[in-house]
């Protein structure tokens, strides 16, 4: 037997009144949390299907995850039954056309938020999204749309103070701009749309605030402006950006992912800028950032000059893919930047008559025996 | 009677324009055995290290391939990739299986698989004229392939493919690299020109020919998943074997009898013209230097 609403066929008009307006009211009324919402839908793209909203390029990675290319930095959307997890936010002024993007693919609510680093190409769009998600979430909010409702946003409480004070290219950043959510250990874990997502800080990379963020249930990895295909890590030496740190956050990323086999498939990363990529093309970038590096630790060691260095052209069969002569970040100045690294490290020369340690004064011309990775 | 020749004229015109094409069109399935021959050394040992000959490689290049070490294979997270795509249909063999996908309903030609490289990144070409992935796609060993046939030659363009190399000792193809390659049948012969174009490392494109014929009896390398394992115990993580900078491989020539400079490659080495050139750099190896005058005392 169903239950069927029949309106009165006899009565009063008052009584029909009631049936057609005042209960179907009251029916929506009392609905909850939908109410007030549009309707909550989702759709897929295929491996290998691109869609381009506004100039903004989705693109499918696996499982829950998309990679949004053209606004800045790449944003990585994870996009489940619970709402969306973004990763990045992209550059000053891509944000309408980032969530418009985001907005084609599903219109559930914004839940979180994570910064990969302060860089404003990945944050800048962070009060635009608190804003689309209804407000901040998080220690001291209290949104009027309730403890659920809105974003909380994430980063690493180095991030937090870069992104708080500005620096040279990075505006102070205020208010709803900035994560009420940071820490400072190893690691921190959170759980959206049915997965874990690890959060790993990697204390001194291109910043000293970087995340890996690794959704485990979808095995992908944004890795943040530690891997690029498209240029040389930005060693950020104002924000204690480091190239050893940068070449011990790809190991880290290496020891996370697993290929599926024989070097194919398996883990994705979405690097900083650039394609979608897997364990082969990180470990490609991880060797290359190593053998420079030790090409101008070695040279340093052998006392030659910044000027030396860069006439050598220690990265000559790497700059095809990463280098660059203009622009923000230019060969010569990520060569300047290992070199100061290796001038720094490199051992004091024992003082006039102290007898030396041995094995602590390296020879002068010494050259590293090969395969000499340290 | 002039009426009825006339519609039957037209009818015959009408059919024959309507038919498919009567020529034949390249077909490339079915199981094929590989041929080598003067190239075997290239294929099956592998090219020495130092040998560039005749690449049309630029000065980048060079730099990478002097300082590659044969070690960094040995790593746990490089043992078991395949061979790239700009060297996976050189060698050594492969024996080729090449089927085809066919459109259950319309029996269309979708694409072609050649299955069997060295690793198993088995290829896939497309036949169905889908539009190539987004540039921001992952690039992948076998590349993103779309055929083309044009009478007895089918026309492969290739791209996103990953770094690799094209020769066996180091001599690299960058992910910016495509290939343009033509398979030619005659009969139960299979010819594949190989032209790569690499930006990076290429001064010119960069052309060879393998064949293969066609076999009941292949055995193609059927190995799915190679195992990792610790092959040189003892390494830190993050260890790049690596040759120290200004290395010169120096051993190919000298073991060869060829001058140090025309083992290096470069497009002036792809040409006629350089045997002239290799002749007085020959001529000037066998002439013995003039002794250094004796100090004066």
């Amino acid at each position: 037997m169903s239950a069927t609403l029949r309106l009165p066929r006899r009565g009063s008009f008052g009584l029909r009144l009631l049936f057609l307006i005042i209960l179907p009211g009251v029916a929506l009324l009392s609905m909850p949390v939908a109410f007030g919402q549009q309707h909550v839908s989702t759709i897929s793209l295929e491996p290998g299907e691109t869609l381009v909203v506004d100039g903004i390029e989705v693109l499918p990675v696996q499982g829950k995850i998309y990679m949004l290319v053209g606004g800045g930095a790449n944003v990585t959307v994870q996009i489940g039954e619970e709402g969306v997890v973004v990763v990045d936010t992209g550059a000053a002024g891509q944000s309408k056309r980032i969530i418009t993007a985001i907005r084609r693919l599903t219109n559930k609510p914004i839940r979180t938020i994570v910064n990969t680093s302060a860089d404003p190409d990945h944050v800048a769009g962070n009060a635009a999204f608190v804003e689309a998600a209804g407000g901040p979430r998080g220690p001291g909010t209290a949104t009027p749309l309730g403890p659920n409702a809105g974003a909380e946003m994430i980063s690493t409480e180095e991030a937090y103070n870069r992104m708080l004070n500005g620096g040279p290219g990075r505006p102070e950043m205020l208010g709803d701009a900035l994560p009420r959510s940071t820490f400072f250990t190893p690691r921190k874990d959170i759980y959206s749309n049915g997965e874990g997502i690890a959060l790993l800080f990697q204390p001194r990379a291109h910043t000293d605030g970087d995340l890996l963020v690794h959704f485990r249930g979808s095995d992908v990895v944004a890795a943040g402006d530690v891997f690029n295909t498209t240029s040389y890590p930005a060693i950020d030496t104002a924000q204690r950006g480091s190239i050893n740190g940068v070449i011990a956050a790809l190991n880290t990323l290496i020891e996370v992912t697993i290929p599926e086999r024989n070097q194919m498939g398996g883990t994705r990363v979405i690097p900083g800028h650039g394609r979608i990529s897997n364990e082969a093309d990180l470990v490609d970038y991880r060797d290359m950032l190593t053998i420079i590096r030790d090409r101008i630790r070695d040279a340093v060691g052998k006392g030659m000059t910044l000027e030396q260095v860069k006439a050598a052209r220690f990265s000559l069969e790497y700059d095809g893919l990463y280098g660059a002569t203009t622009g923000p970040w230019t060969t010569d100045m990520f060569t300047e930047a290992i070199f100061r690294e290796m001038t720094a490290l490199r051992p004091a020369p024992p003082q006039r008559g102290a007898t030396p340690q041995r094995g602590t004064t390296p020879q002068r011309g010494t050259t590293p025996q090969r395969g000499a990775t340290r | 009677m002039k009426a009825s020749l006339l519609r039957t004229t037209l009818t015959a015109v009408i059919i024959a324009l309507g038919a498919p094409p009567a020529f034949a069109q390249v077909d490339i399935s079915g199981d094929w055995a590989s041929r080598n021959h003067e190239d075997q050394p290239h294929r099956g040992p592998g090219a020495e290290l130092g040998d560039y000959t005749g690449l049309p490689i630029n000065e980048a290049a060079r730099q990478k391939a002097t300082h590659w070490d044969a070690s960094i294979l040995s790593l746990p997270e490089r043992m078991a990739q395949p061979h790239p795509g700009a060297y996976f249909m050189r060698g050594p063999g492969p024996n080729l299986r090449i089927t085809k996908r066919i459109d259950p309903v319309s029996q269309v030609l979708v694409a072609y698989t050649i299955e069997a490289p060295f690793g198993r990144a088995d290829r896939i070409i497309w036949m169905d004229g889908r539009p190539r992935p987004s540039e921001h796609a992952e690039h992948t060993w076998q590349g993103f392939s779309t055929g083309k046939v044009d009478g007895n030659r089918l026309t492969i363009t290739t791209t996103h493919l990953k770094y690799g190399v094209i020769q066996r000792n180091g001599v690299p193809a960058s992910p910016k690299a495509t290939l343009t390659e033509h398979f030619l049948r005659h009969g139960d012969e299979l010819t594949l020109a190989v032209i790569v174009h690499d930006p990076v490392y290429l001064d010119e494109p960069f052309i060879r020919t393998s064949s293969w014929v066609r076999s009941s009896n292949v055995n193609p390398d059927q190995r799915w998943v190679f195992e990792v394992v610790d092959e040189i115990a003892g390494h830190r993580p993050g260890y790049v074997p690596h040759y120290p900078f200004g290395t010169k491989q120096e051993e190919f020539g000298q073991k060869h009898g060829l001058p140090f400079e025309a083992t290096q490659g470069g497009k002036a080495t792809i040409y006629p013209e350089y045997e002239l050139k290799l002749r007085e750099l020959l001529r000037q190896m066998a002439t013995p230097r003039p002794a250094a005058p004796a100090p004066s005392r």
